[in-house]
């Protein structure tokens, strides 16, 4: 039996490293300050770096921090103090794209991961990176069974993989049409993600115009189905996508391969793939999404027409933010409309999902109400089991 | 400075030798982002050829690579080690591994498009052996000066041609035209987008996309000359034949005083839309109503 893979999951801000360690991520990775790739997210503060951190380590979790951006000159200068703040904060390690980067996080004492930004695809390039004392390399999305196999049977070092999430359409660090089209540049954090923009096709001088317009997009990653083949290949971290997502996209993300891997080292004799599952990552993420390149499944079924057209989720109903045992009360903090009557399920840290109609609400005066309708409004709702505190309620699936 | 040329078809290479020093080609199988394709064949031909006229001759194995091309990569490696190449380009790390083991004899110059963007890395990839680098695109002319000054590496800059912009493995044409049953075209493809227009070409390893207007660098190639820039990279990538010698011989003739006019004879030579990319254009990434 292979080594349970790390779950590893984003975290924006505190809340939702919290969250994600609450449900059942292994380590979580984030960006500070500086010389992270998503420049335009809520960042870490070292501070808040330090705070999550403490709180990771008393779980026995680790944190990685992105340090992902390709370097300009003028960036050079404040690497080493930034890497040194980082040490300070006792992260596990950095994760980086640009090389320059290895041997001033190594001065500093900090262990290195290599971001998919590189694109690593075969055990020739991972051999360097290991020469060079990266730990861990975190292959392209681009890859294929059997090109992580065969880096696997090469080379001893961790290796990391994306198992859901969005998806860039290009080789990652392979595209500027962010730089090119707003000014923004794609590596260094600046991303202004072109690829779901719609553009006017041409062949010949003639418009080739389908139902939907043209676009570069393409479906999220979603690796449930193939999740037993990645732990047999002895991968050694599972990656989420998505510092800039919600509390509740990390969740039930968290929550959802956390009981995937979880039941297939419980039982693998008797493990059997879930649709259930399929269904509430896709219902969270509001967007279809595919295996891709894993099993060569990279054609005209994993493109994304949808006209960019995309709603926020409503099956996030709201958050447990407290529970009355003698009542049987939750309070629970609105995030969408939900109504007496309503078929809802709770699920939580370490808690068994469960399903139930919704009999009583009270405002916050305690007087009876039949709809929650207003962001953040907080309620009491009877449930019918015991539940914990940041549990999230959504609608039944 | 030397100029290094892309040429977009065979036939081009005799058309302009007298004008370069140096030819870049990209082999079918092992690049990305070349306007032609040259085999193994044709390329011991044009060797020897090049080097009876004194030029330099460098190939591009720019492709990011699968387990299952490994072994056909060594044995391209082999084959070119029998043909008087001055350099391989790599966008792939595998091919620092694959000379540190001595299995490339030839310079290795680093080519990883939009990464090479300071001196610090330059001067890291030295240390694994790595002898030249081309510079991205996408930085400023004061930060090329500055990488100049910061690293003994030998140094290509583009200063003429359409930029590379993005780089696929998914068919991006293809499926479109295959989920809305549009008929293929045996041209190259545009996309348009608030007036620009950019060639899309869509091929056996997938999609690239070019910039909009074509870097006219040449009152810039001036200043990197005096700069000590070793060589300016030229592409022909949808420039025709004629209106390349006609490029070149401008770039040759350019002094301070004559590039003004020079560079703007190119322009109205082109009837396509030129730029500086970001000589003088400072991108930004971070939005600042979320700056800390």
């Amino acid at each position: 039996m292979k080594n349970k893979p790390e779950l590893l999951a984003p975290a924006g801000d505190l809340e939702r490293l919290k969250i994600a360690i609450l449900y059942g991520a292994d380590a979580v990775y984030l960006g500070g300050p500086m010389f992270g790739l998503r420049a335009n997210a809520n960042n870490f503060s070292l501070e808040e770096i330090k705070e999550g951190v403490l709180f990771a380590h008393e779980k026995g979790k680790k944190v990685y921090v992105t340090v992902n951006i390709v370097m300009h000159n003028k960036e050079l200068e404040a690497l080493e103090t930034y890497l040194k703040h980082l040490k300070e904060c006792q992260v596990d390690a950095i994760i980086i794209s640009d090389p320059a980067i290895i041997p001033v996080a190594h001065k500093v004492g900090l262990e290195v991961h290599l971001s998919t930004q590189q694109s690593t695809l075969n055990y020739e390039a991972v051999k360097l990176w290991k020469a060079l004392g990266v730990t861990r390399v975190v292959i392209a999305r681009e890859a294929s069974e059997a090109d992580i196999a065969d880096i696997k049977n090469h080379v001893a070092i961790e290796l990391e993989c994306f198992i859901h999430g969005a998806m860039c359409a290009s080789y990652s660090g392979r595209c500027v049409l962010s730089n090119f089209l707003t000014a923004r540049d794609s590596n260094r954090g600046g991303c202004s993600q072109i690829c779901r923009w719609d553009f006017d096709l041409y062949g010949d001088d003639e418009k080739l115009e389908g139902e939907k317009p043209f676009t570069f997009c393409t479906k999220d990653l979603s690796m449930l189905k193939v999740l037993p083949k990645m732990i047999e290949l002895g991968i050694d971290s599972f990656k989420i996508e998505g510092r800039m997502r919600s509390i509740y996209y990390i969740a039930t993300i968290v929550s959802v391969y956390r009981k995937v891997i979880d039941s297939y080292f419980k039982d693998k004799e008797h493990y059997q793939y879930q649709e259930r599952y399929e269904q509430i990552l896709t219902n969270c993420a509001n967007r279809e999404s595919t295996v891709q390149f894993f099993n060569g499944s990279y054609g005209v079924e994993a493109q994304y027409y949808n006209g960019r057209i995309e709603l926020s989720n409503q099956d996030f109903l709201g958050v447990i933010i407290d529970y009355d045992d003698e009542t049987g009360y939750a309070t629970i903090e609105e995030r969408n409309y939900f109504k007496l009557g309503d078929q809802v399920e709770i699920f939580g840290p370490e808690k068994e999902t469960f399903s139930f109609k919704i009999t009583e609400i009270l405002d916050e005066e305690n007087q009876k109400i039949e709809v929650v309708n207003h962001p953040l409004q907080v309620v009491k709702v009877k449930v019918p089991k015991e539940v914990t505190k940041l549990s999230m309620m959504r609608k039944n699936i | 400075m030397k100029y290094m040329m892309v040429v977009n078809k065979k036939e081009m290479v005799e058309k302009v030798w007298d004008l370069c020093d140096a030819f870049l080609f990209g082999i079918q199988d092992y690049s990305v982002n070349f306007p032609y394709y040259i085999s193994l064949d044709e390329l011991k031909e044009l060797v020897i050829k090049l080097k009876a006229k004194k030029k330099e001759v460098f190939v591009s194995l720019n492709k990011n690579f699968h387990h299952e091309e490994l072994e056909g990569l060594k044995q391209l490696l082999e084959a070119l080690k029998t043909l008087e190449i001055d350099g391989i380009f790599y966008y792939d790390i595998a091919l620092v591994t694959l000379k540190q083991e001595g299995m490339i004899p030839f310079p290795l110059i680093w080519s990883q498009e939009h990464l090479t963007t300071n001196y610090d890395t330059c001067n890291f990839w030295q240390k694994q052996g790595v002898d030249m680098a081309l510079l991205s695109g996408e930085i400023t002319l004061d930060e090329i000066l500055e990488i100049r000054k910061h690293t003994t590496m030998k140094l290509i800059v583009p200063i003429f041609g359409y930029l590379p912009m993005f780089v696929s493995k998914r068919h991006l044409v293809k499926n479109y035209l295959e989920k809305f049953q549009l008929s293929k075209k045996n041209t190259t493809y545009f996309i348009k987008k608030e007036g620009n227009t950019y060639p899309i070409i869509d091929h056996k390893y997938g999609t690239e996309v070019y910039s909009a207007s074509i870097l006219n660098g040449l009152t810039e190639s001036i200043v990197l000359k005096e700069a000590s820039i070793d060589y300016g990279l030229i592409t022909s990538f949808m420039i025709e034949m004629d209106d390349m010698v006609k490029i070149l011989k401008n770039f040759h003739e350019a002094n301070e005083k004559t590039a003004p006019v020079l560079e703007e004879e190119i322009n109205l030579l082109l009837e396509k839309p030129t730029d500086k990319g970001f000589f003088y254009k400072e991108t930004v990434f971070r939005v600042k109503k979320y700056e800390k």
